[in-house]
């Protein structure tokens, strides 16, 4: 830490030594444009004249055109924006779950066979605590967010095996968070012990990954009398690092002994840009098995960000099954929320409303992975 | 109104200025950014409801104007992106400006660190510069940017996390116990 703590010093340093940069002009200078902009601004026609007519003129012809377009889509496939009310998705933003449980998705009576699979969070909560799992052959890390019905976070328990995962390898750890120091503690049993360099590699990122949604800076582990921690080829511990910005991308897994999918971080080459992550999102991946989450027929043409916000502009998908579009828009969203983006916006979808998101407008980006509910 | 602008400008207009040029890093723009804040400034102060400081409301604006030339940096460059059809180079594309005397005069590491700020999102460039280069506390720079104190610390932290991967120094390690 102390040498960290040095770097971060010499950089400091070097951005607070960095010049002043002259500017070229006057403070006459400045005071004569400003009040020039404004005297031009305050004169002639209202700046809302034109765009205002420009506006009235184009909403009159959407009002003409807009009732004679008519698209068919088959069976199952995404609503154009026209269609997007028929369904009326039940599917709340901060109460979506997996499917295959108890409470799985909602939809209206007529539309049970677009039952969708959210496997996102948009927020979380005070009735949800954040979880990792490993997959059973300790392959993949599953972060998962559990979800209980009363409104509390402690004793939220969960049956990982129900899920087609292993068994809770952090089940003897104790994880609190310090919120207002955002800082982790994970407290081990003083006769913690493991073996293997898979096992303790697993422990290691799903503490990381348990504790990734609250955004701590630190995280600090020790035995119960205080002691550090062995953890395997690792050494002896007291702290680990966080899992950093801009390092993974979210692919689908799916166990072979349930019909549950989950997302599973998948790590890419550091310095990656958001395009490149994004393009990454198409392939598979063999060894260990993960899924592009983006169908054939859907493929992101560029990204680029303005301000806090990414753009995504994607190939107009059509026919898309609406499950596999939902999959893929809340990767892409999962992906850029690990890149830092609060919000995205699609272009080039056609797609009015698809679960709980309206893609016409800008999404906030989720914060939680896999919402699975609590053994009550 | 001269007298307002004239305490302005000698109260902020060199920690406003060096703010805005850091964001955007380039001269000309910073210039017509500053003149634009000042703009808003003047337009609007009447209804400044002084909630909170006159320098965090002034840096607000500032960040906004400057928001709003990325957004608008972003849609010209799709726009050129669009008609030439290179789809892979959207993010790579940097107005080439020369560097100004101030930074090119800089020692080769100096100027990593200058270069080193564009990896950095827009809030992490905001963060880093109001706490480091501006000196400003993590109060204030929450204020400014209306986010919480337990956001500034992050966004920080992962700011000087992508600075240091760009000036290639090695991170955290799970080794240090």
């Amino acid at each position: 830490m102390k040498h960290n703590d040095e770097q971060d010093s010499r950089i400091e340093k070097m951005l607070h030594e960095l010049p002043q940069i002259k500017d070229t002009k006057s403070k006459d200078d400045y005071y004569r444009l400003i009040t020039n902009d404004s005297n031009q601004n305050s004169s002639g026609r209202p700046r809302w004249l034109f765009p205002g007519i420009a506006s009235v003129i184009a909403v009159l012809i959407l009002a003409v055109v807009v009732p004679f377009s008519y698209y068919s889509v088959k069976e199952g496939a995404i609503d154009q924006p026209q269609s997007a009310e028929q369904h009326n998705f039940k599917l709340e933003k901060s109460k979506s779950f997996s499917s295959g449980n108890d409470l799985s998705l909602k939809t209206n009576q007529e539309s049970t066979a677009h039952e969708l699979q959210s496997m996102v969070v948009e927020d979380i909560s005070s009735n949800m605590k954040p979880l990792a799992a490993v997959d059973q052959s300790v392959q993949h890390i599953v972060p998962l967010t559990v979800v209980s019905e009363k409104n509390e976070r402690e004793g939220s328990n969960i049956n990982t095996e129900q899920l087609g995962l292993s068994e809770n390898i952090l089940e003897n750890i104790t994880i609190s968070i310090d919120e207002n120091e955002d800082k982790a503690q994970v407290t081990f049993p003083n006769n913690f012990s493991v073996s293997g360099n898979a096992m303790s590699t697993s422990i290691v990122n799903s503490i990381k990954w348990s504790v990734e949604p609250y955004n701590v800076e630190e995280i600090s582990i020790q035995t119960e009398d205080g002691s550090q921690v062995s953890l395997g080829s690792y050494g002896k511990l007291s702290s680990l690092s966080v899992i950093e910005e801009g390092s993974f991308i979210f692919k689908v897994f799916k166990p072979s002994s349930s019909d549950t999918s989950f997302f599973v971080p998948v790590s890419i080459k550091n310095e990656s840009t958001i395009s490149t992550a994004l393009k990454e999102l198409k392939k598979d991946e063999k060894d260990p098995k993960v899924d592009s989450p983006l169908p054939p027929e859907v493929t992101v043409q560029s990204a680029h960000e303005e301000g806090n916000e990414l753009i995504v502009e994607l190939n107009h998908p059509e026919s898309v099954d609406k499950q596999k579009m939902l999959t893929a828009i809340e990767s892409i969203l999962m992906t850029a929320q690990h890149f830092g983006y609060d919000r995205v916006e699609f272009e080039n979808t056609s797609i009015g409303k698809l679960g709980p998101y309206e893609l016409s407008k800008t999404v906030e980006t989720p914060k939680g992975l896999n919402p699975v509910p609590a053994e009550e | 109104m001269k007298p307002f602008f004239d305490e302005f400008y000698e109260k902020y207009h060199r920690d406003l200025f060096q703010f805005i040029y850091y964001m955007v890093k380039n001269r000309s723009a910073a210039e017509d950014l500053t003149q634009e804040v000042y703009i808003k400034v003047l337009q609007s102060y009447q209804s400044f409801d002084g909630r909170s400081s006159e320098k965090t409301w002034l840096f607000s604006i500032a960040r906004h104007v400057t928001i709003d030339y990325f957004r608008k940096q972003g849609r010209k460059r799709k726009k050129i992106m669009d008609f030439f059809n290179w789809e892979e180079k959207g993010e790579s594309i940097k107005d080439e400006e020369a560097l100004p005397d101030e930074v090119a005069e800089l020692n080769d590491r100096m100027r990593e660190v200058y270069e080193a700020l564009d990896q950095c999102t827009v809030d992490q460039k905001s963060v880093i510069i109001l706490r480091y280069i501006q000196s400003m506390t993590i109060q204030e720079t929450a204020a400014i940017l209306q986010f919480t104190e337990s956001k500034v610390k992050t966004t920080q932290h992962r700011g000087m996390l992508a600075l240091k991967k760009r000036l290639g120094v090695k991170g955290d390690s799970e080794h240090e116990a």
